[in-house]
């Protein structure tokens, strides 16, 4: 414990003008740029409000009712769900898959490992359009390449079901680096003797993954699981960027913060994008709650 | 290891399988790179053939051209930068700040605080962009740089990061900087600063890269062409239409190529303040 701390609360001047000096500043802060719209989004959500005349009646908790009524929201929240869902699974076994690669030490593995992460500290939108020429349908070259070894052309963005697994194609490949340099923090903190021993008896290496490196990184994957899902859940520029305001919007596909943001900034529903957001709070923090109750089961 | 030479041969075959799916997996992942790069340098003429030209037939270099002639474009570079950096050092200011005051002070609601900061932490920033947009109407300030920065200097990641590591910093050294008169401000700069450093940087470049990748924000809260940041100003590529590839692959390598670069560069920290919040677990 610091000794400081048991020895002074606010016995001398320096320090009590120190303290305040620092934490007014950050605490008011925090107050307007977190708590209090946090607070107005909570109670804005029992509201029908828009830009103009603030908070106007008070309705309940019809926002919510309409919400579960709406297509829209079912399909923003049916999307998000099977992104994540999906997003979340290739993109963690990948990157365990590359992290237990990698960590053999093969010849160059430290490039491999390079290249697998540029991916990550790249933004989304520049990746998006990359990805858009290569998904397109006449000259791009993922379907020339599939007319070229006589398979059909895929139209990789022109309806939703396609545009789905098109962003999912990109979002997974942006961040197994992520996960890979995660698992493999996880992978050399497991001890060589562990392996070594399994060795000795004439362990194949995939009783061994099994056996041992799966078990041992349990805490990893579980981490790795949860902030991936958590990350999925608020999902939005990939979506905007591919399938949103192009021509025809045949190939629009909602997902629950793109819907928030059509229904505050596009038909200023406050209230409704309110409880919207409310909903995508819950569903973070239940999925915040499962980690914290796996991990307390883990130790 | 001797115990290694019984398995020779199994093991190299195995050891050339990873070395093949490892390559190729790095080719899978680089080719849009690539792409981008060549699609970048051929004419629209080129681009629209088939069969395809893999490497452009001649450098054509009037996309680029186009777009560092093109003062939008280079205005977008700006605010993205002033954006990133001027948020950056705010907030990581502000996490230092806070962050040794949490860590080594005694003072009434410390734990109130610091657990309501905790809490915040897992609320995705979508679930108060709204209020944040109401405010910045009623202050004015959509279209201004104080509207692009105000809701990132301060962080909740932060502070509970920096003041999980100044926690090890011992005590004995502030009280020793005390005995020799320097004031709490001067020890907190010339002490716990540069003895944070490590941590500091690594927030740093995870901050700066997420204020750099920031999209939903500046989309909202900016209207016109010459406030937008480099992310916005890129979806601009996409045609209504039909899209011109060539230009759109420039602007996406404008877009890309310095972070590349940046990052190989810095790689060792850039790795390190990218998994952050996965380390400290």
């Amino acid at each position: 414990m610091s000794t400081i701390a048991r020895k002074k609360l606010f016995t001398n001047r320096e320090e009590a003008g120190f303290i305040l000096a620092i934490l007014l500043p950050t605490m008011i802060g925090f107050l307007i740029i977190r708590l209090i719209p946090i607070g107005i989004t909570f109670a804005g959500s029992f509201f029908n409000w828009s830009l103009i005349d603030g908070f106007g009646n008070f309705v309940g908790l019809r926002n919510y009712v309409r919400l579960f009524q709406d297509k829209t929201f079912y399909a923003a929240f049916s999307n998000t769900m099977n992104f994540t869902i999906f997003t979340t699974l290739f993109s963690v076994v990948l990157g365990l898959f590359f992290a237990y690669l990698i960590n053999k030490k093969v010849p160059l593995s430290s490039i491999y490992e390079t290249v697998i992460f540029i991916p990550v500290v790249l933004t989304f939108v520049p990746v998006c359009l990359v990805w858009m020429w290569l998904f397109d349908w006449e000259n791009g070259f993922i379907n020339v390449l599939l007319q070229g070894i006589g398979l059909p052309r895929v139209a990789w963005l022109a309806q939703p079901k396609m545009s789905m697994v098109s962003v999912i194609i990109v979002s997974v490949w942006k961040v197994i680096g992520y996960n890979m340099m995660i698992f493999s923090v996880g992978l050399k903190a497991i001890s060589r003797t562990y392996y070594e021993a399994a060795e000795i008896d004439g362990a194949r290496p995939w009783i061994i993954f099994r056996r041992i490196t799966l078990p041992l990184l349990k805490p990893i994957t579980l981490f790795v699981t949860v902030m991936s899902i958590i990350n999925n859940l608020k999902v939005f520029t990939q979506f905007y960027v591919m399938t949103m305001g192009k021509q025809g919007g045949g190939a629009q596909v909602d997902v629950l913060v793109s819907d928030i943001y059509t229904r505050s900034f596009g038909y200023f529903k406050m209230g409704s994008a309110s409880a919207e957001a409310m909903i995508l709070l819950v569903v973070v923090l239940i999925v915040t709650l499962i980690q914290f109750k796996l991990a307390k089961e883990e130790e | 290891m001797m115990g290694a030479l019984s398995y020779g041969t199994k093991k190299k075959a195995n050891i050339a399988l990873i070395e093949v799916v490892l390559a190729i997996s790095s080719i899978v992942i680089v080719f849009p790179f690539f792409w981008m790069i060549v699609t970048a340098l051929k004419p629209d003429s080129e681009i629209y053939r088939i069969p395809l030209t893999i490497l452009p037939e001649k450098l054509y270099l009037d996309n680029f051209k186009e777009l560092i002639g093109d003062s939008k474009f280079l205005r977008y570079y700006l605010n993205s930068t002033i954006v990133a950096v001027v948020g950056t050092v705010l907030s990581t200011f502000s996490s230092l700040a806070a962050g040794f005051v949490f860590a080594k002070f005694r003072f009434p609601l410390k734990n109130f605080m610091f657990m309501i900061i905790l809490a915040t932490l897992m609320v995705p920033f979508q679930c108060y962009i709204i209020p944040l947009y109401i405010f910045s109407v009623k202050l004015k300030l959509i279209d201004t740089y104080t509207g692009l920065i105000f809701p990132i200097v301060i962080s909740s990641f932060g502070i509970f990061f920096i003041r999980q590591n100044m926690q090890a910093i011992p005590n004995e050294m502030i009280e020793a900087a005390k005995i020799d008169g320097a004031s709490l401000w001067r020890t907190f700069f010339q002490i716990i600063m540069p003895l944070s450093a490590s941590s500091a940087v690594a927030l740093a470049i995870f901050q700066f890269m997420t204020a750099w990748g920031d999209f939903i924000w500046p989309l909202v809260i900016t209207n016109s062409q010459k406030m937008f940041v480099l992310e916005l100003g890129l979806t601009r590529f996409r045609g209504q239409f039909v899209d011109d590839y060539g230009l759109m692959m420039s602007g996406a390598a404008l877009g890309i190529i310095p972070v590349i670069l940046v990052f190989l560069f810095f790689r060792r920290y850039i790795i390190e303040g990218t998994t952050l919040s996965g380390i400290k677990a």
